[in-house]
């Protein structure tokens, strides 16, 4: 549970510093509170940004993302992407 | 025969179609956020080649250009090599319609090259080779692509980022502007439908608007190009000091960004050139380096230019001024 934890922390720091390193627009949000915020509404990121994020998981967690699990698992939802990176990075 | 160390770029023009799509109409009809098209992709408006000048009209008038600004005597030529994949006709090649409007010799040796953003640069090292291994010291390389012909209007992935334009350039061993150094190219057609026209091939059945992954365009630029561009300045035994100006495929301004900051380079030294044309293929970069290299003062002693796109294919060289 506890490594289950520290993985998850882990993913929504790195997702949170990625998307502030992407867009300087990205409001301060603790990281607690960024689960039901939504990437582009909330935290400002635009098509092409989402793009690069996706981009900078593949690199750090070496994890692919197909295109229709975008809108199957809603992604464009923190909360939701960090899930999907998690369980695809234990597969 | 001809001495043709020397072989290198002397001059180049271009042409620009004067009917444009501009953002108010690509706002309007795709509701893109604010300052989307401008700011993000960089792209006012996008030159659209009118429907009764096909490719081979529209390089027609960029080499007419050339003539006019230069000295150039077509009847010199020795080569004339076009890089299109949006050529008049399936068959024959488009090189040869130019080739007849312009009344060349016989003589001339005239090829196409089907290669999309890359090709530029492919094309710079073919002619370099086919000039140099014929001893021929006066060819032509000609850019042209209209995708506006083959893009599906309602498409807001391809729409807002391409335009039409042409390039000539006239390669000479007679006092060349740039000298042409090595060459590092790359290919990956297991990502060959990133970019795609799946109509009019002999696998084809109705033809089909062009289509493109703009999420596996922008991750194969990011992964394949950077180490690309590296191998290459070690080709050419420079580094990234060394080089004044960097000329990118004018892909988006977010994606040249994008590549800058990857490989950590000044922007400043990093050329952008693609609010009035947007992307416009194979002419990108040579338009780039006609408009921002080569007409402005001074025009940088060691240029990098790279292209990359359809195939997935890419390719980078460094240009070397004769001036200093």
């Amino acid at each position: 549970m506890t490594s289950k934890s520290n993985a998850q922390t882990e993913i929504a720091e790195f997702l949170k510093q990625a998307i502030l390193e992407i867009t300087p627009k990205m409001p301060d949000v603790a990281v607690a509170e960024l689960a039901g915020k939504s990437i582009v509404d909330d935290l400002k990121l635009d098509s092409l940004d989402f793009i690069n994020l996706l981009f900078r998981i593949e690199e750090q967690f070496g994890v692919k993302i197909p295109e229709p699990a975008i809108d199957e698992h809603d992604l464009y939802v923190f909360g939701n992407l960090a899930d999907f990176v998690q369980n695809a990075s234990r597969d | 025969m001809a001495h043709t160390t020397g072989l290198g770029i002397k001059y180049i023009s271009y042409h620009i179609p004067d009917a444009v799509l501009p953002n108010s109409v690509v706002q309007e009809r795709f509701g893109f956020e604010d300052n989307f098209l401008a700011n993000k992709l960089g792209i006012d408006e996008r030159p659209v080649a009118p429907d009764d000048q096909p490719t081979s009209e529209m390089c027609l008038k960029a080499i007419e250009s050339l003539t006019a600004e230069t000295d150039l005597d077509l009847a010199q030529l020795e080569c004339l090599i076009v890089i299109t994949q949006t050529p008049d006709y399936a068959i024959p090649h488009t090189s040869a319609l130019i080739h007849g409007r312009l009344g060349l010799s016989k003589s001339v040796a005239v090829f196409d090259v089907s290669l999309g953003c890359s090709g530029y640069v492919y094309g710079l090292s073919i002619a370099k080779a086919f000039m140099i291994s014929n001893g021929f010291t006066q060819g032509l390389l000609v850019t042209g692509d209209q995708y506006s012909k083959i893009m599906n209007p309602e498409d807001r992935n391809t729409i807002p980022l391409f335009g039409d334009a042409s390039t000539a350039t006239w390669l000479s061993n007679d006092e060349p502007a740039y000298l042409i150094g090595q060459f590092a190219f790359g290919s990956d057609g297991q990502t060959h439908e990133a970019i795609i026209v799946r109509g009019s091939g002999t696998r084809a059945g109705d033809a089909q608007p062009l289509e493109m992954n703009g999420r596996g365009v922008y991750s194969f630029m990011m992964s394949e190009v950077p180490p690309n561009i590296l191998r290459c300045l070690e080709q050419n035994d420079v580094t990234k000091d060394d080089i004044d100006k960097w000329v990118f495929h004018q892909a988006s301004k977010y994606m040249v960004e994008s590549l800058s900051n990857r490989i950590g380079l000044d922007i400043g030294s990093v050329v952008l050139d693609i609010g009035d044309v947007g992307n416009t293929v194979s002419s990108s970069v040579p338009l780039a380096l006609a408009r921002r290299v080569l007409a402005s003062q001074p025009h940088g002693r060691k240029v990098l230019i790279s292209g990359f796109g359809v195939g997935t294919s890419w390719a980078s060289c460094v240009l070397t001024s004769t001036k200093d």
